[in-house]
């Protein structure tokens, strides 16, 4: 079994045990299984899938951060955790098209284009639930 | 000596005076133990985070990285300033606002032009009446808005610093030792200080699983972290985030710092209104019985006239 801890800056926001955990790493998707080398990934805005005992699964939207993956276990820092179930896909859809109607007008580099485009990655995170 | 209507008026003031104190007093304690809670709550990330760093830093040796090395400007300096938005909490903000000056006075005195980049009205207040150069961030914060500006003033910092804008970032704000003590702190933010010795893994949730890994580590010494990709790009993400909750970490305090400051300064306002109260009292009782005295002896004399 692996121990899973999801850590956001302002709260441990899951935690428990699980068979095998599904991290939106840098490079494509990344399994974790029990026993899997000392690795620490890059990761982006995606979903986490912790897959539990008896087959279950929970879904999570994560932003971007990293993972510490040991033998024991995985451990996620990332900026924010959302669980599926409160996942509004229409409201999502919303704020895709406008971070990428903000993105399409600003320029490189300003606050509000880096804004933009950290929505955007949250917002297609969220409807690839 | 004050009429006896004058002084009954006086003591109804300030016992309106020690309500409004008393009830300040209540609300700040209860947000104290909510900013409290919310920093207990944030330290398995630092902690986490922490580890990884020094873990990281140890394996790659000397490292060269944009956030480590002094960007090519030698003039301009950016002070982030937190402080809170309301008064009425002792010298919470005048102190912190008097350490940074006499900091920042010396920077300009060295020929650097100084940058302050405000969070919280007293502090810009403080700064912009005195003629500094003030760029207003956010002002009326509320606490659930602390992750976004940690983040979004990290991603400012990292690019300007990417574009050699600044020489150094300073943080001035409060930090919070306990609910007695708030010390004024200014502190270097970037470049930033990679400290290479592991910090003692501590008692909790994350700290289990630290003392876990470090048996691990004991266990088999060539226990080493493979990195995707690679270690440079590693850093390049934890840097950040270190900075970013560095700066969390930052808003956390003075939030903590202002309600504990707040909390003693108006538990003192009570207690004085109460002396205040008792001494207005004395004295009305003594205006009082003199009038009782005067009144009778009029009566007295005048009956003995008769």
């Amino acid at each position: 079994m692996l121990h899973v801890e999801i850590v956001t800056p302002s709260r441990i926001a899951w935690t428990g045990e699980a068979v095998e955990v599904q991290v939106p790493g840098a490079q494509g998707e990344l399994g974790a299984l029990d026993g899997h080398a000392m690795l620490l990934a890059v990761t982006h805005a995606g979903v986490v899938r912790v897959r539990q005992d008896g087959g279950q699964h929970e879904d999570m939207v994560v932003g971007p951060g990293f993972a510490e993956i040991t033998p024991l276990g995985v451990t996620l820092l990332v900026d924010r955790v959302e669980p599926a179930s409160a996942v509004d896909k229409a409201q999502a859809q919303r704020d895709l098209d406008a971070a990428e109607k903000t993105l399409a007008h600003s320029q490189d580099g300003t606050d509000e284009w880096r804004e933009a485009e950290y929505q955007a990655d949250l917002a297609r995170a969220r409807l690839s639930l | 000596m004050a009429s006896l209507r004058d002084i009954r008026r006086r003591i109804g003031s300030v016992k309106n005076t020690r309500q409004i104190t008393r009830a300040m007093k209540l609300v700040a304690g209860a947000k104290l133990r909510r900013a409290t809670d919310a920093a207990v709550k944030a330290r398995p990330y630092q902690q986490t985070l922490t580890r990884v760093l020094a873990r990281v830093a140890q394996s790659a040796g000397d490292i060269e990285h944009p956030l480590l090395s002094v960007p090519d400007n030698d003039k301009d300096v950016v002070v982030v300033l937190m402080t809170s938005d309301r008064g009425l909490c002792g010298g919470f903000n005048s102190q912190l606002c008097k350490r940074t000056q006499e900091q920042v006075d010396t920077l300009i005195k060295a020929g650097k032009s100084v940058k302050i980049l405000g969070y919280g009205k007293k502090g810009i207040g403080h700064f912009k009446n005195r003629g500094y150069e003030v760029e207003t961030i956010a002002i009326d914060i509320n606490p659930a808005s602390y992750p976004d500006l940690a983040r979004q003033l990290g991603e400012r910092l990292v690019d300007e610093l990417e574009q050699h804008k600044f020489e150094k970032v300073y943080l001035a704000f409060n930090e919070y030792k306990s609910a007695m003590t708030q010390t004024p702190a200014f502190l270097q933010l970037l470049p930033m200080k990679l400290d290479a010795a592991p910090a003692a893994p501590q008692a909790g949730p994350a700290g289990e699983a630290a003392q876990m890994l470090e048996k691990l580590g004991a266990a088999n010494p060539s226990a080493e972290y493979l990195y995707e990709p690679g270690g440079l790009e590693i850093l390049s993400r934890l840097l950040p985030m270190a900075l970013k909750t560095r700066i969390q970490q930052a808003f956390l305090e003075t939030q903590a710092g202002e309600q504990a400051a707040r909390m003693t300064a108006m538990d003192n306002a009570t207690r004085n209104a109460g002396e205040l109260i008792n001494s207005l009292s004395l004295e009305y009782n003594r205006a009082r019985q003199a009038a009782i005295t005067t009144e009778l002896t009029e009566i007295v004399s005048g009956a003995e006239a008769l």
